[in-house]
């Protein structure tokens, strides 16, 4: 059996040299990347001084509300921190809390599916925003994951260029670093028709979150630092809403029970019709973003807590 | 445990070294090790599970040990009927419990009454269509007198739970595959060779292909109605290429992880997309289910002997079945009724065993004619694998609309996940030249042997390794763990 293992140590000693060299090819950071967006956000919640309306949450509250309408209604500066679902909830409510200062008001939306996240897209975030760093943890077996992962991405978008050197790359026209208003909402596909395929149809199941956990951990230290945190069910498309609805509505459940948040909205009360979706059925469209701000508005003011919440900001 | 993941990674070499440090002589020892690692193997997806095979496993010892001592027709018969009633009542209760609810409900609902019937929550065990007719097999064999009872429980729990085989296949025959566990097995150098070139292969096929085909492919039958035809067209030709990359290859990581035990197991997939006719599709094609059907059912039922109505009836109902056993589902039952109306012409004008040796054997390159039916044979499989791929009937249907419609002439729109699509088209040629040229062996790769300089095969190697390291996806379940 010795030469079989000889072979087979040396075939993977060959192809870890090989990786190995290939991943030292110069990195790539790619061209005005969406996930850069966080850095013009922290530069806003840097410039505000307190009480503010800080927004958290996957892409749904990034794409689903207009921060400047929020702001003039409320008469409370908005920092909108929604980037991406798929950073984690971990990362989501680490940033807010690590964000949150004494006197803010913050809305946590966290969207169905969340879990863990991409820990790639965190790094990537984190290349552009290092304090970053302090929102996720990696593990040592997960860093070499990524350092491999990040070989993988190198070297595929490298072959893949090179094929397509004559055609200059493509910037998406939705997703970018430039894609943000002051506020950190997405406005880059305002005016934009929807594209054919509403994307993100996925089933959702219902598991013991383990951000429950974490939002009560959130919770603890928002009484600390005496900020009111409330938290939001996210914009969903009605179709989906309907093939989900029982474990929603489980999941509903034991929020109620178990949460140490407040919950200030129903699932159903950002339901909209399919057609008011841009891309995914989380990210509204123009008009389903103007309907749930509203909509938004009207739950901020008629809640007891909030609106004594914003009563109090508004008079600091 | 996925064979394509970190976790198998670590597990195959642990069990490798353990099982050949275990002195050949000990075929007991070796057995033992085997069991506890199957355990291990399937208990990593859901340990409880495991009491499910353990049963399946005592059933059948129990009903052969009493076969070989039971003389009497009717007793032997009784015996027989226990351990299909018992496989069929648990392949019966996991599997088709809620299809046979959910359309009770829907036919009462169409006479005007409104039945408040839920579906009950059942989860599929992994595997479960795969072991139920393997161990079934093992009865029905002995009933026949085509195998003597084994009298070892442990190597017939060996058997039955044998690891690479075990979650999808290739289904094996327990005359096959059982006295291998009694034999003593030596560590051959080539067949290890071989096992791995094959796990490579099969890697190959189910992370480059088909979960690359499975990024364009999903999303396009999530939404139909949002793509044009043309979008359609490559779709259903990029999911024929995914489920033959996922199914083959998986079964060429299962016969390439049993060869490097020692085991041989049968050839699960014979180049099907070379074939001439529908016939000699079904003839490549999962070979150990259809031959498993051919052999326990159409053969029992008259076969293509009998009248002509009898030969329909055969037909349909194998393939039915067939359907059927692939999930319980109304579109696997169009899907082999489909299969039925292709291959049906072909029995009944007596053509159905023309093309039984391998295509342009003495050749090259087909003629002209050869690859016409070979496109047109993929083609008809293609189409009828959008039935097996969509969720529902009415699913299908939106997608045959507007797959034949005026957008079919459109530009199509597709984006994969990672890779794009000349790259994916690419790698699709590679797999199909390398079948091509290895189509007269039992997996494609068994041909670089001819390969007289061992540098041009470790170079084929690494780069195969490197397509799967750079163009492979993450650990995806395979598509067939589903049935």
């Amino acid at each position: 059996m010795r030469p079989l293992v000889i072979k087979v140590f040396g075939f993977l000693f060959l192809l870890a040299v090989i990786a190995g060299a290939l991943s030292l090819l110069p990195h790539q950071s790619s061209p005005n990347d969406y996930m850069a967006g966080i850095v013009q956000k922290h530069a806003r919640l840097d410039s505000i001084p307190g009480p503010r309306l800080l927004l958290a949450a996957g892409s749904n509250m990034a794409f689903g509300v207009n921060s400047p309408r929020l702001e003039k209604e409320l008469d409370l500066p908005v920092v909108n921190l929604a980037l991406h679902a798929g950073l984690g909830y971990q990362f989501i409510i680490n940033e807010l809390e690590q964000s949150m200062d004494s006197g803010d008001i913050a809305l946590l939306s966290l969207e169905y599916f969340l879990n863990d996240g991409d820990p790639r897209l965190r790094q990537r975030t984190e290349e552009h925003f290092p304090p970053a760093a302090n929102y996720h943890e990696l593990s040592l077996f997960q860093a070499g994951r990524l350092r491999l992962e990040n070989t993988r991405t190198q070297l595929r978008q490298w072959l893949q260029g090179a094929v397509k050197k004559s055609r200059p790359p493509r910037q998406n026209p939705i997703y970018h670093q430039s894609a943000f208003n002051a506020q950190g909402d997405i406005v880059s596909f305002l005016g934009k028709e929807n594209p054919t395929l509403l994307k993100g149809r996925e089933t959702v199941f219902f598991r013991n979150w383990e951000a429950i956990e974490a939002m009560n951990r959130l919770a603890a230290t928002a009484q600390k630092k005496q900020v009111k945190v409330f938290f939001l069910y996210p914009a969903f498309a009605e179709s989906e809403y309907a093939k989900n609805k029982k474990v929603i509505a489980q999941l509903d459940g034991v929020l109620k029970t178990d949460l140490q948040l407040e919950i200030i909205n129903r699932p159903e009360d950002f339901v909209y019709p399919d057609q008011l979706f841009f891309d995914t059925v989380y990210h509204l469209n123009e008009q389903g973003r103007e309907r749930r701000t509203s909509d938004l508005l009207r739950i901020l003011r008629n809640q007891t807590a909030s609106r004594k919440a914003l009563e109090q900001a508004v008079a600091r | 445990m996925f064979f394509n993941s970190i976790d198998f990674a670590v597990f195959l070499p642990l069990v490798f070294a353990a099982y050949w440090l275990i002195p050949r002589q000990r075929v007991a020892w070796q057995n033992a090790w085997l069991l506890l690692a199957s355990m291990v193997f399937y208990g990593w997806w859901d340990w409880r599970f495991l009491g499910l095979i353990l049963l399946s496993t005592g059933i059948d010892f129990v009903i052969g040990q009493q076969l070989s001592v039971a003389k009497a027709p009717g007793k032997r018969k009784a015996l027989l009927s226990l351990s299909l009633i018992s496989y069929l009542g648990i392949l019966g209760f996991f599997k088709y419990c809620n299809f046979f609810i959910d359309n009770f409900v829907s036919a009462f609902s169409l006479l005007g009454q409104e039945l408040h019937v839920t579906g009950l929550a059942i989860v599929l065990p992994v595997g479960i269509s795969f072991y139920t007719f393997q161990t079934l097999s093992y009865t029905i064999d002995v009933y026949r007198g085509k195998l003597a009872p084994t009298r070892d429980p442990l190597a017939f729990a060996a058997f039955v739970s044998f690891f690479p085989q075990l979650v999808a296949g290739p289904i094996e025959r327990a005359t096959h595959l059982l006295p291998q566990f009694f034999a003593q097995r030596k560590f051959e150098m080539q067949a290890a060779i071989m096992g791995l070139r094959q796990i490579l292969w099969g890697l190959f096929k189910k992370m480059v292909i088909a979960d690359n085909c499975a990024t364009f492919v999903d999303p396009i039958f999530e939404n139909p109605g949002g793509h044009p035809g043309s979008s359609l067209a490559i779709g259903a030709v990029l999911f024929a290429f995914q489920i033959y990359g996922d199914f083959s290859g998986y079964s060429d990581i299962a016969i390439g992880t049993a060869r490097l035990f020692g085991f041989r197991l049968k050839q699960n997939f014979a180049y099907p997309y070379f074939s001439r006719d529908i016939a000699e599709f079904w003839r490549r094609w999962h070979i150990s289910l259809s031959t498993w059907f051919r052999d326990y059912l159409y053969i029992p039922l008259g076969g293509s002997r009998g009248g002509r109505g009898q030969q329909i009836r055969n037909v349909f109902l194998i393939f039915l079945v067939s359907g059927f056993w692939h999930g319980a589902n109304w579109t696997f039952l169009i899907w082999g009724a489909l299969h039925a109306c292709f291959f049906l012409p072909q029995l009944l004008l007596g053509s159905n065993r023309k093309h039984l040796g391998v295509v342009a054997i003495d050749r090259c390159w087909p003629s002209v004619i050869e690859a016409l039916q070979m496109l047109g044979t993929f083609l008809l499989t293609s189409l009828a694998w959008i039935f097996f791929r969509a969720r529902s009937l009415s699913e299908a249907s939106a997608y045959f609309q507007d797959l034949f419609s005026v957008s079919l002439f459109a530009s199509p729109s597709l984006r994969g996940k990672h890779t794009d699509l000349p790259f994916l088209g690419a790698f699709i040629l590679l797999m199909l030249l390398m079948e091509w040229l290895g189509r007269s062996d039992r997996f494609a790769l068994e041909q670089l042997n001819n390969w007289s300089q061992p540098v041009w095969r470790w170079s084929f190697y690494v780069l195969l390794a490197l397509m799967i390291f750079i163009f492979g996806e993450n650990a995806k379940q395979f598509n067939y763990f589903k049935f």
